[in-house]
């Protein structure tokens, strides 16, 4: 499986993009017809019903510097094997331009991705040509209709005239048909810390969940997760403790996955809805670089994107340690783009400890065609899921035997739920020199979290109160919201300096309409007596953004612009006399009925109060790219960005509604392909691909969010900044794809230079997939094999009161063998059977474990899960 | 395998080194001792003009508590735990000798951060510091005293139950008065460093318990030998009764007649 380097600003190198597209795009239906006019002259009669490959994505070639002294002008011509998944499986040099430029072709060719071509109902393996032309930059040629990649390419392809087929192919022209390719418009990448990771052969690393795909995709993840299966990950990134995504920007294909006003965490991000195999790709940007990002995108941004390469009926079973088992369902339809598919998945647990069990169910499918001059997409998805919450462990209740590792501090803590359904259109289209898109999308989020950090140490007895004992400190908390938004923009592209400019306008719009409980739960008798918070808010956010992608030499760029965010906040507290600090008095003092009508100071006043507040941000952001040495790409990047605060700070008096996060990083970056490596077992030649990118960054962000466990969530604290360093390389072949990557981090607070806790200064991730036939056949037919392995290290993390953690070694592995349309997978996780604390902290909490109370700091954690082993068993019906 | 995770680690802690984000935690050794120049028998002279003499006095201290607040400031604070004010505890108890100076150790050892205690709290308890009844013996204390030639051996036997009961008062708070600030002897104001690798040493004084005692009216248990009873009652119907509230009055406030708390709390090398 090649890998998909991201390489595509032209300027990286001395390129002579315009002139090269224009060829390459008017020979592109050429080859297209040309593969079309050989699958004819293999299926024989020419009426028969056949569909080319159309490309789905493709990649610049890149000028080589060392063919820029001689100037040279040259046709190169590839033939790609494409497989029937639409990967470019094999690429032959028909028409050498050089050695350097069949290089720079190989390299760019490599990358591209197709929907297969079908012969009738069945996707088959093809061969297409497709021709590169390569001219220096001063010499561009006339101007002619363009596309460049990531646009929507030609719609429709017209049949090409000279076919110039592989050998074999001699099909005419006349025998082609009109193709309709379908395409999406891609965003334009800012800088080196915005890359698409396409699984390839890594999705044979093992990863139990959507968010656990980020590990692979960007560099310096840490994941944690106390409150059980169905709560979010909380998420560590380039130094900031995103929580629950409260710091990072997640969306699916462009619709937004961030909870805004969830009681938990503003920005609450659930990815567990998301079922890995339908996962295709993961855009990630690292920083708040581009202008299509918005609201919490203060560590950076997550977009994933959606499609199974797997096409026909694919049915998997697993089952594994603890009581585990998954039943997975996707289905492709043969003769549609990978964009089209239905997925579904039941899976359940006991869990590996006391209150780890977990129950889902969660379906996703999507519809994805030509329609008029663009392309439709429908998405619609529910999820549901009902699991327990382990919570944290004392380390001195560990430590002295009264509990053990994977026991649960508060068995009570039981009964969650969460859910999701969402229905989201697009729609895209290429018109003249403009690129269209569109996108509506309605949300419907519920959560019910059950949580205590803290055990028994809040509850105290004021005078109004009936005496009582410490209650128990057990959060319920309830949120449901409703979202509906949209998204589009408008890419304008033109020539000037003899180089395409473009020039993007789009917008985002959300409205949040939700409501937030939290209750406080009697631990003896799980009846709640006291609330906490209740609110109502409603939410909006509209963003505008210019976004321009301009080029001053081939080598020198400018991509970026300004955006501008107008949050609205509108709460309703219906708690509001006891939570409002002006009111409680020895009269009237804060008592369990927390939202009972008072006199306040002899006036009757409801207990609802509403606060509203709005405000907008101007958000610049830049990149400057600059290419003058063979595949290297060096960019230098400034942005800001805002996060919006939690409604509940809205309903304390806060007048803006949002924090302010600047960043910028310098770093560069390396792409290429470099000799050829061979299967073992005599197949064609590839060559290795191999890219890597180092980044120097520096963030700051206004005000830091720090989790409070005495109220379970985030609460402002003061400003605070991150230095790092990230480095990642990956390096593929025919039969091996290796990623690592490392993150060096320092967090601090700005008043006092201390280090912001929870957050880990190093992080080093490794994954390996190792993919072959192996030498055996079983009844003429091969078996394939592919080895997946990944392993995380991460340093000590700083813990408040001058503490360190522990650090983290995990290990997992996979082993999967196909033959025929069967796969049989061996899954292990933490292989290595580490007893690690996967979050550390240290704060006060009792939980009745020994006579007297605790209240002084104290270490508690989360343990990280133990070995466990998986076994599926799939098979794939109407598929290849 | 191993040099990759022994660099990563020398880098770890490489990183470690870079910064800490403030304050410690730390464990120590507790013990409770009576005060330095303990004897025993240990023999004063009360305010009230007895020349005491005490032959046992042993308390039960269910555990140890040091605050950071100065002292109780808030006049609607009748919450036993105030959360996020804590800087050192001994969550476990010690059965002491006061008659004898020598450190006498905690069931468990303390833990706290590294901060000035300004408040320490001594918990008469043997268990649940709320419980509305607990039959633990918080002082146990047997002595004579003598004032212008008259004497009366005399003990005590402290409790803090139902019998420390106070009511509300006011039908609208009545949560004003919870059993568990009885059970409390709260020291303030004290400055206390709470440091790594020192002990900490609680010691405690009776004889700052009988400033308001008059033992001449303790009422009689047995003629022969004779004995009179410091009452365990908190009620004041009776002269006796009177005595036995006044010291258990002497035992949560614990003023010497120096005007010094008869409680102290200092953390040193062992």
């Amino acid at each position: 499986m090649p890998a998909r380097l991201r390489s595509e600003f032209p300027s990286t190198s001395v390129a002579a993009r315009p002139a090269r597209w224009r060829w390459a795009y008017l020979l592109l239906p050429a080859s297209i017809a040309c593969l079309a006019t050989n699958a004819f002259a293999q299926s024989g009669p020419a009426t028969a019903t056949v569909t080319p490959p159309s490309v789905l994505s493709h990649v610049d070639a890149q000028y080589p510097l060392s063919a820029l002294p001689a100037r040279k002008h040259a046709d190169v011509v590839l033939t790609l094997t494409v497989d029937i998944d639409g990967h470019v499986s094999k690429v032959d040099v028909a028409q050498s331009g050089g050695a350097d430029l069949d290089e720079a072709a190989v390299l760019a060719a490599r990358q591209w991705t197709f929907t297969p071509a079908m012969r009738g109902d069945r996707p088959v393996a093809s061969r297409i040509k497709v021709p590169f032309h390569f001219a220096p930059p001063e010499l561009a040629p006339e101007v002619v209709e363009t596309n460049v990649p990531g646009e929507l390419p030609p719609q429709p392809a017209t049949p090409a005239t000279q076919p110039s087929g592989p050998p074999g192919a001699t099909a005419a022209a006349a025998d082609t048909e009109e193709v309709k390719v379908i395409g999406h418009i891609q965003p334009r990448f800012h800088g080196v810390s915005d890359t698409v990771f396409t699984m390839g052969a890594l999705s044979a690393v093992p990863h139990k969940n959507a968010v656990e795909l980020l590990k692979l995709a960007a560099p310096g993840i840490l994941l944690t997760n106390e409150g059980g299966e169905g709560h979010a990950e909380q998420v560590f990134m380039r130094g900031f403790d995103a929580r629950e995504g409260q710091d990072l920007e997640f969306s699916v294909d462009g619709v937004p996955i961030n909870d805004a006003g969830n009681l938990h965490g503003n920005g609450y991000a659930d990815t567990h809805f998301i079922i890995p195999e339908l996962v295709h790709a993961l855009h990630v940007v690292e920083g708040p670089f581009s202008p299509q990002q918005g609201n919490f995108a203060v560590a950076g941004s997550v977009d994933y994107e959606l499609g199974l390469d797997n096409r026909g009926l694919t049915a998997q079973y697993t089952t594994g340690s603890y009581g585990t088992q998954r039943l997975l369902l996707t289905w492709g339809p043969k003769d549609a783009s990978t964009g089209t598919f239905a997925g579904a998945e039941y899976y359940t647990t006991n869990g590996f400890g006391q209150n780890r069990q977990a129950k889902r169910g969660s379906a996703i499918g999507q519809y994805e065609a030509a329609l008029g001059p663009g392309v439709l997409r429908v998405t619609a998805q529910a999820y549901d899921t009902e699991f327990n919450t382990a919570g944290i462990m004392r380390a001195d209740d560990y430590n002295s035997g009264r509990k053990g590792f994977f026991d649960a501090e508060d068995p009570n803590l039981t009964g969650d739920t969460a859910s999701r359904y969402s229905i989201a259109l697009a729609y895209q289209q290429h018109k003249g020199d403009v690129d269209l898109s569109q996108q509506l999308f309605v949300i419907q989020r519920q959560m019910r979290l059950r949580e205590d950090f803290t055990g028994f140490v809040q509850d105290i007895q004021e005078p109004a109160q009936e005496l009582h004992d410490q209650r128990g400190d057990l959060i319920d908390l309830e949120f449901q919201g409703t979202t509906i938004g949209a998204r589009g923009s408008a890419r304008w592209h033109a020539t000037a300096l003899g180089l395409r400019q473009e020039l993007e306008f789009g917008y985002f719009a959300r409205s949040d309409v939700t409501t937030s409980t939290q209750d406080r739960v009697e631990a003896a008798t799980l009846a709640p007596y006291k609330r906490d918070v209740d609110l109502n808010a409603t939410l909006g956010d509209v963003g505008v953004y210019a976004d321009a992608n301009l080029r001053v030499l081939p080598w020198l760029g400018f991509r970026g612009g300004v955006r501008a965010d107008m949050f609205l906040f509108d709460v309703q507290n219906n708690c509001a006399v006891p939570n409002t600090p002006d009111f409680p008095n020895k009269q009237y003092p804060q008592i369990d009925a927390s939202c009972f009508s008072q006199e306040e100071h002899g006036v009757y006043r409801e207990p609802g109060q509403r606060s509203a507040s709005g405000d907008g941000a101007i958000l610049p952001k830049g990149t400057v790219l600059l290419g003058p040495f063979d595949h290297f790409q060096f960019a230098a990047s400034y942005g800001t960005g805002v996060r919006s605060i939690d409604p509940i700070y809205v309903s304390q008096g806060y007048a803006t509604p949002f924090i302010g996060v600047q960043s910028f990083e310098g770093g560069g970056s390396y792409a290429r392909s470099v000799g050829t490596s061979s299967t073992a077992d005599g197949g064609p030649a590839h060559p290795v691909t191999v890219s890597a990118r180092s980044v120097f960054f520096q963030t700051h962000v206004d005000r830091d969010l720090i989790f409070d466990q005495t109220v379970g969530r985030n609460t402002l604290s003061n400003g605070s900044t991150r230095t790092g360093w990230v480095g990642a390389a990956r390096v593929s072949g025919s039969f091996f794809d290796e990623s690592a990557n490392a993150t060096f981090v320092k967090a601090t607070f700005d008043d006092t230079h201390l280090l912001v806790p929870y957050v880990p200064d190093l992080v080093l991730r490794s994954d390996t997939a190792i993919f072959q036939a192996l030498p055996w056949k079983l009844r003429d037919s091969p078996i394939k094999a592919s080895l997946g392995y990944g392993v995380s290290y991460v340093g000590q993390r700083p813990l408040p009161y001058g503490q360190l953690s522990d650090d983290i070694f995990v290990s997992d592995a996979s082993l999967t063998f196909h033959w025929k349309e069967w796969g049989l997978g061996l899954t292990g996780t933490n292989i290595f059977g580490s007893r690690y604390r996967l979050g550390e902290y240290n704060y006060v909490s009792d939980f009745h474990s020994q006579p007297e109370p605790t209240l002084t700091p104290a270490r508690a954690f989360a343990a990280g899960p133990p070995r466990m082993l998986f076994l599926s068993l799939s098979a794939t019906l109407g598929g290849a | 395998m191993r040099a990759g995770v022994a660099l990563a680690g020398l880098v770890a802690a490489s990183a470690a080194c870079l910064g800490t984000t403030g304050g410690g935690l730390v464990t120590f050794n507790a013990y409770a001792s009576g005060p330095a120049d303990s004897t025993s028998p240990l023999v004063f002279e009360t305010p009230q003009g007895f020349h005491v003499e005490l032959r046992t006095v042993t308390m039960h201290i269910g555990a140890v508590y040091l605050t950071t607040t100065p002292e109780n400031q808030s006049s609607l604070n009748t919450s036993c735990i105030e959360p996020g004010q804590y800087v050192g505890e001994v969550p476990g108890g010690v059965d002491v000798n006061l008659l004898s100076a020598a450190p006498q150790p905690f069931s468990v050892q303390g833990d706290g951060s590294v901060d000035v205690a300004r408040t320490g709290e001594i918990w008469l308890t043997g268990g649940d510091i709320n419980a509305a009844t607990d039959a633990t013996k918080v002082v146990i204390l047997q002595g004579t005293a003598a004032r212008g030639g008259a004497s009366w051996p005399f003990d005590a036997t402290v409790t803090i139950s139902a019998n420390r009961t106070k009511p509300a008062g006011d039908p609208s708070q009545p949560g004003l008065n919870p059993i568990c600030k009885r059970r409390i002897v709260q020291v303030s104001p004290i400055v206390t460093p709470v440091a790594a690798g020192s002990s900490l040493y609680v010691r405690i004084d009776p004889r700052g318990w009988f400033n308001s005692v008059d033992l001449s009216t303790l009422d009689i248990v047995s003629a022969s030998p004779p004995l009179y009873e410091i009452p365990d009652t908190d009620t004041s119907g009776t002269p006796g009764e009177a005595a036995g509230r006044n010291f258990f009055t002497g035992i949560l406030t614990g003023v010497l007649p120096s005007g010094q708390s008869a409680y102290s709390f200092t953390f040193q090398s062992p």
